[in-house]
This record gives C-alpha cells, structure tokens and sequence, in this order.
C-alpha cells in the first residue's frame, strides 16, 4: 500500500461545497415534496421526542412508543376511551369460564400483518409466549410485559384450535380484558420476530391501522395506511409523526397548518388556540389524576387524622384555577368521573375545609409540624406544588417543598424512608378501574409498600379484601358498585393518598381535521384510525 | 510598595472615566448596575405587595388595579416578583465571583510562583475542570449538593474557578520571573512571604478587573441553573424561574417570561460594560 492510498479521494474545491450544499438541501426537502406532490393526504402528529426503537415489551422511549405502538399496532381487545368495557379487536369476542380462570378469545378470520402473513392464533401465541418464555432468544433482556399483564396470576397460553388464543389465570382478573388493549400487549408478526429477533423494535411489525414506512430518530416517523386492518382502511392515507417538542414551536405550527394534532399544548394555552379560526380545542375526558400520597409511616403522617387534615386542606378550586388555568376537574376520591366505580357521594372527599384542617391538626398534636413534600419539576408540577404546599401552610403544617428531575423523584418516590409527602399522577392506560387500586393500593405492591406505606394498617386487609373480591367480579355493574364502596372505605378508614385534581392533556386538532379520538389522546393513548380531513 | 494595588486600580479606572468620549454614556452601564444593587437591597420596602403569598386573582394584564405589572398564575404580584428576584441574582453572581477569585486566585497564585511540576500538576488539574462546560460543572455540583442559593453560589463559583486560576498563574509567573521576586528569594524571605507580599499585590489588579467581567457570566450562569429547575427553590422568587415559568405563557402573557429575562440581559450586559471600561482602563494603565 503507497503513502497516497491514504489521501481523501479528491479535494474540497469551492465548486464541489457548492455541489455538495445543494444536494444536501435537496436530500432535505425531498420527502416532504413527495409528501405534497404524490396526492395522499397525510397528517402530521406532534412527537415530544423520537428513539425509534418499538419494542413493545420494553419500552425504550416513553411518549413517542405509545403514540407510534396505538397507531401501527393494535392487540386483542381495545378501549375506545368511552365505552367503559373492552371492545373486541384482533379478538372479535370472547367467552370466560365460570370459575373466571380461562379466557377464550376468537380470533378475528382473514386478518393479516403489514408483512402479508397471517394472524391466527399461532401467530398470537408466539407473541405472548415470548413475554413468558425466558429462553426465547426474541425476548428482551429486560420484559415487562408479564407483569404488565397480571404477573405470576397468569398461568399459561395456548392456541387450543387455529382460531382460539387460550389465557388461564390462577384466580380471577375481571381486569384482564382491559390489561390486553396496553400498547405493551399488541400482537407482533411472527415471521419478523423469525428475522429480526431481539432487533424487532427496530423493524416492527404488527398489525395496527397504518405500517411504518421509515422512521428517522429524532426527526420522525412516516406510516401509510393499512388495507387489512381489522376495521378496514384508515381514510387518511399516511400519519407523519414528526418530533416537535417545544410548545410554542407545535402552536406556531398549528396555526400554519404544519401540524394537524397534538396533545402536547400546555392547559395555559387553550384558550388562547380556541380563539384561533384554523385551531379546534376537542374536549377530552378527565382520566388523568394527580394525587397527593401521604408516607403512613412518616412522624405525624402515620395519625390518619393528620391525614385527612391535609386531605381538607387542599383548596382544590385554586389548583385548578392556578394550576391549570381552570382546565380540570376537581375529583371526587381515587376513581374518575369518566371511569367506572365513580359516585357523585365521593365529591364529599374534596371539599376545601380548612376550619376543619385546623381542628384535626390541633386534635392531633401536629399544628406546627414540619413537613416535606417531593414534586417533579417539570410540566405542571411546580405550579400544583407551589398551591398545595401555600394551602397545607394556610392551616397550620410547615410544609416545604422540593422540586426534583423525574429520575430523582422516582428514586425517593418508591423509598419510604426517603419522603413524607409526595406527588403521584395516575393515567388510564386502560380505563379499567382497577387500574388505579390493584397497583398502588393492594398490599405487596410497590404502591403500597413503599409509596404510601399503608400495608401495615390495621385497616388494609379489609381493603385488600375488597380489591380482590372487586377484581374477581365478572358482572360490570356489581363490579362498578364495588369501586364505589373501595373508594369510601379507602377515604374514611385509611386516607393514605389526598386526590388533588383530575385533568386531560389538551388536544388541539386543525380545524379540518375530524374523527379523532380526543379522549384517549388526553390520556396518552393514540388511535388515529377514524380522523379524516374535512376539506 | 506604598500604593496598593486597589488604589492604583482606582486611579487609573478614573483616568480611564475622564477620558470618555461621552461621560454620560461612560456612566450609564455604573448607573444602571447600581439601580439593581439598591433595587435588590431595597425589595422589600419598594415591592407593593408579597412576592411569595400574594393571593390576588391570577393572570392579570400589566397596568392592572394595584398591579403594575399585572399577576401571575398563582396570583402573585409580578412586580413585587421582579424586585425580589434580583436579589438571588446578585448574592449568588458577586458572591460566586468572590468565592472563584479568592479560590482561584490563590490557587494559581501559587502553582504560578511554584513553578516546575507543581505547576504542571496544578494546572492539568485545571485543564481537567475546564474540559467541562462551564453549565455542566455548575450542574453536576449542584447534582451531589441539591439546589438551594449557597449551592448555586457554589456551583457558579466552581464553574468560573478555572478563569482566575489560569489568569492568576500566568501572571505570577510572569512575576516570579523578575527581579524584585529573585531579590526577595536571595534575600532569605520565606517562599509564602515572596508569595503574598510579593507577587500577591502585583497581579491583584488585573484579576479585581476580570472579576468584574466574570460577574456578567456568573449572573447568566446563575439564570441558567435557575431556569433548569436547579436554583432558588419555589415559590421563593428568582428571575431565571420566572423566564422557565412564564415561557408557556408567552402566547397569553408574554411578560411574564420577558421581563425578568430582559432583567437578566440588561444586568448582565451593564456589568459586562463596567468590566471593559475598568478593562481599558487597566489596559492604558499598563501602558503608561
């Protein structure tokens, strides 16, 4: 080899920067004008950000996983975010044993994946047999996905015939059906799972209202319509999800027409875009609550009266007016208005009485008493932060606040020796109401333990009992009536969280922009399958 | 050595301010750094209301009844906000820019006048902090300390260390290379005496001017780490969270987030101002 072999091939002149600057540009440009020119209308959804990897069973982004996973993946049940039952999907019905242990989903004939194999219940087997199967070299190093489905409850799988998926329990689960519409349980192409191996994240095929065509990190990802979708053909032919992070970027583009939906817009705005003629604000329900839990360990936190003190003490009418500008719900206890388990005699746990504060505080010893409380220090967080701490402070406790990077607060959040008060937002993934009990209330969970330290109460077991005879109730009335009842028992005998306010993520769609589901978008969910351009 | 190094700074800074070509313009980046020093000292008896428990109605306009410049989101008064937030602007500005030239100026005080390996470790320990951007050394103290305004002061204080140790060692080398250090060393004077009555007077003037220059960096700096949600804590005002505060606000309330920025800037950029006039003076100074 001669020293020249090492020389760059040619030289830098001024001519080929030139040449080299305008490709760029073109390469740049491109597809967006093939976007423009080639007559499929797309509609472009905003990203806070974008990893590109789509490992349902892991997730490696946040944000820019579920939004990508709603729209190109879909599992066997589905929740439409307002009917309050699961909805059928992959699976086009059900039948549940009567012992409430074996779950027999159909699956729906003639479907297929975006690769063109097809989906029967071998197809659905691989994919959950790899959240159980630890030798499986598909599986991800680290799987949540079992826990995310019921943990060591569920038993086993099996395809029993070619069109029967079989899930067995080891006690009943009412709330299974909902865990199975979680964008972690969408069924994935076997045939890509044979080629891509632990890579399918990367390569992700499943079987959702539009398929990936090219992902860019940190840029964007482009998804055309699916023929074969199990409810037909999305009317818009292609979804750019393009990261646009900033705000008041996603405002300027909105008002441009760059961007048609985003659930991203800060509460303090809406007001502002429904003045807006090219802008529609669509109202969303509230599912998401942010709750005040209470260390039943901590000093005087461990006196359930001091409990309810604070409980009382919250003004819940300036949270909303302060914190969200008026855009959100004041609560009744755990459960939602929106969600089942949920009565108007729960709005009594949320009524502002800082007389009544006082006269627990006082009856209890703790007026004067020094707290902390630990808040994230990001999105509306400070502000809430900033109101409750002022209203526990008005009745007499010396609270203090600190405002922490989420990977911190997290970190002190499950350690009960590491806070007193801390703050604590509970979505609807899937609005089952179990979802916001099983987790966090149930002895033995993380929520429980370590979070609001309430399973040494003398009072848990009896909710433990309810949480269990809840979920084992298959009938969706008498189960709703034993929400209800968990929701009193839990507010009177123990008081371990305070529900502070209940919101949405506001959605802000073009003005010719239709059909898109502004309920589930306000609580993280994304299915785009019915919008539809109006003009 | 009959004049200290402060009073030949002094004399030459206002040989600098005489010779001005508008004496007006010469003082007003001086004039306007002392309106926020005494706006600082006297935030609590100008502000019109508490800057922490105000409870009026939130989101008033600028011009509001009783509100200048109007309220935000928590109903606090934002004027009464803007006043106190100057004050952890200037306490953790100077006071970080104090504690970095004492600490730095003494430690490149003596890895100058060591000389030899002394030196050279010295100052590679330096290069070491330095190959840090200066926000992300102020973040990663304030990440083992957690926020509060003595560990902002801190942090700042670190992050701009490394300006006055390689100043400070440049010019005492400089120093200990002439004639009158060589006399005090063949003459017996211990090494800490040639140090600090030595070489200590004659670089102190140059560092007192670039101190002056750094204080415009520390304050942004300082606005920074407050803007990430690493300084002052809430609901304690502070102008770099108010700009984080009211940015969301800028379609509907857009002063909120430009007024304490301007604040920031016009500080900022008034001490910067005063550094290049004590700077040029210096310069003519050392030149005569």
């Amino acid at each position: 080899m001669t020293k020249r072999d090492f020389n760059p091939p040619t030289a830098i002149t001024r001519r080929r920067f030139g040449q080299l600057l305008g490709l760029s540009g073109a390469a740049l440009a491109l597809p967006w004008r093939v976007e423009a020119q080639d007559g499929v209308e797309t509609l472009v959804f905003a990203l806070p950000g974008l990893v590109g990897n789509f490992e349902p069973h892991t997730w490696v982004g946040f944000g820019d996983t579920v939004h990508v996973m709603d729209t190109a993946a879909r599992g066997l049940t589905h929740m439409n975010f307002t009917d309050p039952l699961p909805q059928p999907a992959i699976a086009e019905g059900w039948t549940i044993s009567d012992d409430g242990r074996t779950y027999d989903f159909r699956i729906r004939e003639g479907l297929t994946f975006h690769d063109g194999t097809a989906i029967d219940a071998a197809a659905v087997l691989r994919t959950f047999r790899r959240m159980i199967d630890e030798d499986d070299p598909t599986r991800p190093e680290l799987s949540f996905a079992l826990d995310n489905l019921g943990g060591d409850n569920v038993t086993g799988f099996e395809a029993p015939d070619a069109m029967t998926f079989r899930i067995t329990l080891a006690k009943p689960d009412a709330a299974i059906l909902g865990r199975l519409s979680r964008p972690d349980m969408v069924i994935v192409s076997p045939a890509a799972l044979e080629e891509y191996g632990q890579e399918i994240g990367l390569n992700f095929v499943s079987c959702g209202p539009y398929r990936i065509v090219d992902v860019t990190p940190n840029e964007r990802v482009v998804l055309e319509a699916f023929d074969n979708f199990y409810k037909g053909r999305p009317e818009i032919g292609r979804v750019v999800m393009q990261v646009i992070p900033e705000a008041v970027a996603q405002m300027t583009s909105l008002a441009s027409g760059d961007l048609n939906v985003t659930n991203l817009i800060p509460h303090s705005n809406i007001d502002r875009l429904e003045g807006m003629e090219q802008i529609r604000i669509e109202q969303s329900a509230a599912f998401i609550s942010a709750m005040l839990a209470m260390n039943c360990e901590a000093g005087v936190l461990s006196d359930i009266r001091v409990r309810q003190a604070i409980n009382k003490a919250i003004d819940r009418e300036a949270v909303v007016a302060e914190a969200f500008f008026g855009k959100a719900e004041i609560p009744g206890y755990v459960t939602p208005a929106a969600e089942q388990g949920y009565a108007p005699e729960h709005q009594r746990f949320s009524e502002y009485d800082p007389e009544g504060a006082r006269a627990l505080l006082e009856e209890a010893g703790a007026t004067g008493a020094e707290l902390s409380l630990i808040s994230e220090n990001s999105g509306f967080w400070p502000r809430l932060g900033q109101v409750v701490e002022r209203s526990l402070n008005e009745v007499g406790l010396n609270v203090t606040t600190e405002y922490l990077d989420g990977g911190t607060f997290n970190g002190r959040l499950f350690d009960k020796t590491a806070h007193e008060l801390a703050f604590l937002q509970r979505s609807a993934f899937f609005p089952d109401p179990d979802g916001r009990f099983s987790p966090l209330f149930a002895s033995g969970t993380a929520g429980a333990d370590d979070i609001t330290a309430q399973s040494g109460l003398p009072a848990q077991a009896r909710l433990d009992e309810l949480i269990a005879q809840a979920n084992a109730e298959s009938d969706p009335e008498a189960r709703g009536q034993l929400y209800v009842e968990i929701n009193n028992y839990m507010a009177e005998e123990i008081m371990p969280i305070a529900a502070v306010v209940n919101t949405f993520l506001p959605v802000a769609v073009s003005e010719n922009v239709a059909g898109v589901n502004a309920n589930a978008l306000g609580t993280y969910r994304t299915f785009l399958e019915d919008a539809t351009f109006t003009s | 050595m009959a004049d200290t190094a402060g009073q030949k700074l002094a004399a030459r800074a206002g040989a600098g301010l005489r010779l001005s070509p508008g004496a007006a313009l010469t003082a007003l980046p001086w004039m306007v750094t002392a309106l926020f020093v005494l706006a600082a000292l006297l935030a609590p008896w100008l502000a019109p209301h508490d800057p922490v428990t105000g409870r009026a109605a939130p989101m008033q306009q600028m011009f509001s009844d009783g509100h200048l410049l109007g309220t935000d989101a928590l109903g606090r008064d934002t004027l009464s906000r803007l006043l106190h937030g100057l004050r952890p602007m200037l306490v953790v500005s100077l006071g970080a820019v104090a504690l970095a030239l004492a600490a730095g100026g003494a430690y490149g005080l003596v890895s100058g006048t060591a000389g030899g390996r002394t030196d050279w470790a010295m100052m590679r320990a330096v290069d070491i902090l330095m190959s840090f951007p200066l926000i992300l050394a102020a973040i990663l103290v304030l990440a083992a300390l957690g926020p509060s305004l003595l560990n902002v002061t801190l942090a700042v204080a670190v992050s701009q260390l490394p300006i006055f140790a390689r100043l400070a060692r440049a010019l005492a080398a400089g120093e200990a290379a002439r004639d009158y250090v060589l006399a005090a060393r063949a003459a017996g004077f211990p090494e800490w005496h040639v140090m600090l009555r030595e070489v200590a007077p004659n670089i102190a003037r140059p560092l007192l001017v670039q101190a002056t220059s750094v204080v415009a960096l520390a304050a942004l700096t300082a606005a920074a780490l407050s803007y990430l949600g690493l300084g002052v804590r809430p609901p304690a005002p502070d102008l770099g969270y108010m700009v984080k505060e009211g940015q969301e606000l800028l379609f509907i309330a857009p002063e909120q987030a430009l007024l304490p920025g301007l604040l920031i800037a016009v500080f900022a950029l008034a001490v910067s101002f005063c550094g290049d006039q004590l700077a040029d003076a210096e310069r003519r100074g050392g030149a005569a």
